[in-house]
């Protein structure tokens, strides 16, 4: 499924939260969604996962109108895994992720119990759950529960699958793990758009990023073009060190960009650069030097 | 990786001996319901008369007396035990009952109105269509304030202004009454009894009875998925504004039924649900089943216990509950203090 959302515009009590943006998801592809606070982000998920009307502009999948797919129907398609989400019970790992098999159920009960509950267990697997697959909710660490939660809309086993911080309030480890499991479901063919605030994730992990800032999109494309060091300084207000590993870019956001703050800056430093092993040296160093390794 | 089997686990098993052990416990309290009274009664002999379609005394007691009071204990508490268990599972929250956030008030009310009026002389039927549409008003109310993400505070807040309104309301009409026998009967009337039901009764109850527990066993898997939140339930195909009008007119319906034959019988819904959640390993939906066969356990076996304690004039069902009912409210705040906000 191909989810096309065009020209959005979304206002909340008069502030206008996105002003026509353009937004596509497509099977296989990784979208990353980044943007400051307050840019849209949420929003934007939600006007694509069909969850909020936008006041201007439509969202299409396969090209039908968003209003006229049925939301069961959605629902088997489309996943969608909420910001900072609970459960409200202590219910037990493997019950809620075989939540994510609602949408395949028929009228009155499970329309086909064995692909359900394989459903179930590749998802609990894939997200590395099984260990705890019988423990209640309840009793987990945040790395554990977002792993449960991401393992319950991995289970939907849908095309697209829409993800809204799911490293939020992670340590390192499970960010990575979490990133991964995302990276490999594209793989096997699902389109997926994750929204997320750690630049150097972002550009590590995703196909494509769509930068949002004040409720418009300030750039789109592969993350080298849109992860520069102007985009960075005008959207998030930054100056970032930056540099290439294993091909991929790293960005570490190290000083605000002067004016925005009323206090002066704590140090000014030369920006740094890195040396391709990963490590970052001050820019004059760097520059005095023919080669980068120490 | 250590292998986890997904055919039928232990769980499965023990629900459906569970719900098996709660239909047993309901058919033995409903018998027992039967069996017991203030008259003597030749129970064995009673039966056959009625079976075999003779009319003595025996058969006359059983029919218009005792099968009325049980019939009634069974449903109303079948009911009562759903709504509560519906209720909790769709806010999200533990003290969602239908007495404690004003529905069974306000139902008592639209009853009252219905007494007072003359229209209940005019005809019996208005009694269920008086409580059901107070009901619905008070559903209607308690949502548009606190519907949606509301938090505990909110709720019991809502609830609490739900109340007094009912009770102001309730207050009036028994202030303006003409008699003050009328206003007496109504008072007796309140507190919540199955005592002196005709099997007319019994009718007009059932059917508004019925159909609310059809709305509400309608809502059982969008419950289920609502543990994960609103907007996940939405994703996963649920049209939540269907389960809210499922919610709110199968609570209306059930409860107003309930509460127009029987009077106000509190605490119900917020003790069963709460003692079998665990035992139904917290499942929203396998809780809806168990919850109303609890519910009709329960009152049955106080309806029992009302006729068995030696007091003159009997006690009334509503009371008793009440006095259970309350200290278990105190601890469940006590548990939950921390939470609330």
């Amino acid at each position: 499924m191909i989810i096309s959302a065009s020209g959005i515009g979304v206002k909340r009590g008069g502030a206008t939260i996105l002003e026509s943006v353009h937004a596509v998801a497509r099977p296989g592809e990784m979208v990353g969604l980044i943007g400051p606070n307050g840019a849209g982000k949420s929003t934007l998920i939600e006007v694509m996962a069909g969850l909020r009307k936008p006041d201007l502009g439509h969202v299409f999948y396969d090209g039908r109108l968003a209003a006229s797919v049925p939301r069961r129907k959605l629902a088997r398609r489309l996943a969608y895994l909420e910001q900072g989400a609970k459960v409200d019970w202590p219910l037990a790992v493997e019950k809620i992720v075989a939540l994510g098999r609602l949408p395949h159920a028929g009228v009155f009960s499970a329309r086909d119990r064995e692909a359900d509950a394989d459903a179930v267990k590749r998802a609990m697997q894939a997200a590395d759950v099984l260990a705890f697959a019988e423990r209640a909710f309840t009793s987990l660490s945040g790395g554990e529960r977002a792993r449960v939660l991401l393992a319950r809309a991995l289970a939907v086993e849908a095309e697209i699958l829409l993800a809204d911080e799911p490293t939020d309030a992670l340590d390192p480890l499970h960010q990575l793990n979490v990133m991964e499991l995302l990276r490999r479901t594209a793989h096997r063919g699902t389109g997926i758009v994750v929204v997320l605030h750690d630049l150097t994730l972002a550009s590590r992990f995703c196909d494509r990023l769509i930068l949002l800032s004040g409720g418009r999109v300030a750039a789109e494309g592969a993350p080298d073009d849109v992860l520069t060091d102007n985009n960075l300084a005008e959207c998030y207000g930054v100056r970032s060190l930056t540099g290439v590993h294993g091909g991929r870019r790293f960005i570490v956001p190290w000083q605000r960009t002067s004016g925005s703050w009323s206090e002066p800056l704590l140090e000014e430093s030369e920006p740094g650069i890195a040396n391709g092993q990963g490590r970052i040296v001050p820019f004059a160093t760097a520059r005095s030097r023919p080669t980068l390794d120490w | 990786m250590t292998d986890v089997t997904f055919a039928p686990p232990r769980t499965e098993i023990s629900y459906r001996a569970l719900l098996a052990g709660l239909s047993l416990a309901a058919l033995f309290a409903f018998l027992l319901s039967l069996a017991i009274g203030y008259g003597q009664l030749d129970f064995a002999a009673a039966l056959a008369d009625v079976l075999s379609g003779r009319d003595s005394l025996g058969a006359l007691v059983l029919l218009e007396i005792r099968l009325p009071r049980a019939l009634l204990g069974l449903f109303v508490g079948f009911a009562l035990g759903l709504a509560g268990a519906v209720m909790q599972a769709f806010l999200r929250n533990p003290l969602a009952e239908p007495g404690i956030i004003g529905i069974s008030g306000a139902a008592a009310f639209g009853a009252v109105l219905v007494f007072y009026s003359g229209l209940a002389a005019a005809s019996s039927l208005l009694l269920p269509v008086g409580g059901i549409a107070a009901a619905l008003v008070a559903g209607l109310l308690l949502f548009a304030v606190a519907g949606r993400n509301a938090s505990t505070a909110t709720l019991i807040l809502a609830g609490i202004a739900v109340n007094s309104l009912a009770g102001a309301l309730v207050s009036l009409a028994l202030n303006l009454s003409p008699n003050p026998f009328a206003a007496t009967e109504i008072m007796f009337w309140l507190m919540g009894s199955f005592a002196d039901r005709s099997l007319t009764h019994v009718a007009i109850a059932f059917p508004p009875i019925a159909a609310g527990c059809l709305a509400l066993f309608a809502t059982a898997r969008a419950l289920d998925a609502l543990a994960l939140g609103e907007d996940t339930a939405t994703s996963l195909g649920f049209d939540l504004r269907v389960t809210r009008i499922l919610l709110i007119s199968g609570v209306a319906l059930a409860v107003g039924g309930a509460v127009a034959v029987s009077g106000a019988i509190g605490f119900v819904g917020l003790v069963v649900p709460h003692i079998l959640r665990p035992l139904v390993a917290y499942r929203p939906s396998l809780l809806l089943p168990a919850s109303a066969l609890g519910g009709a356990v329960l009152t049955l076996a106080a309806d029992i216990a009302v006729r068995l304690l030696p007091t003159q004039p009997e006690l009334k069902l509503g009371v008793v509950t009440a006095i259970i009912g309350a200290p278990f409210l105190f601890s469940l705040v006590w548990r939950l203090r921390g939470d609330m906000r």
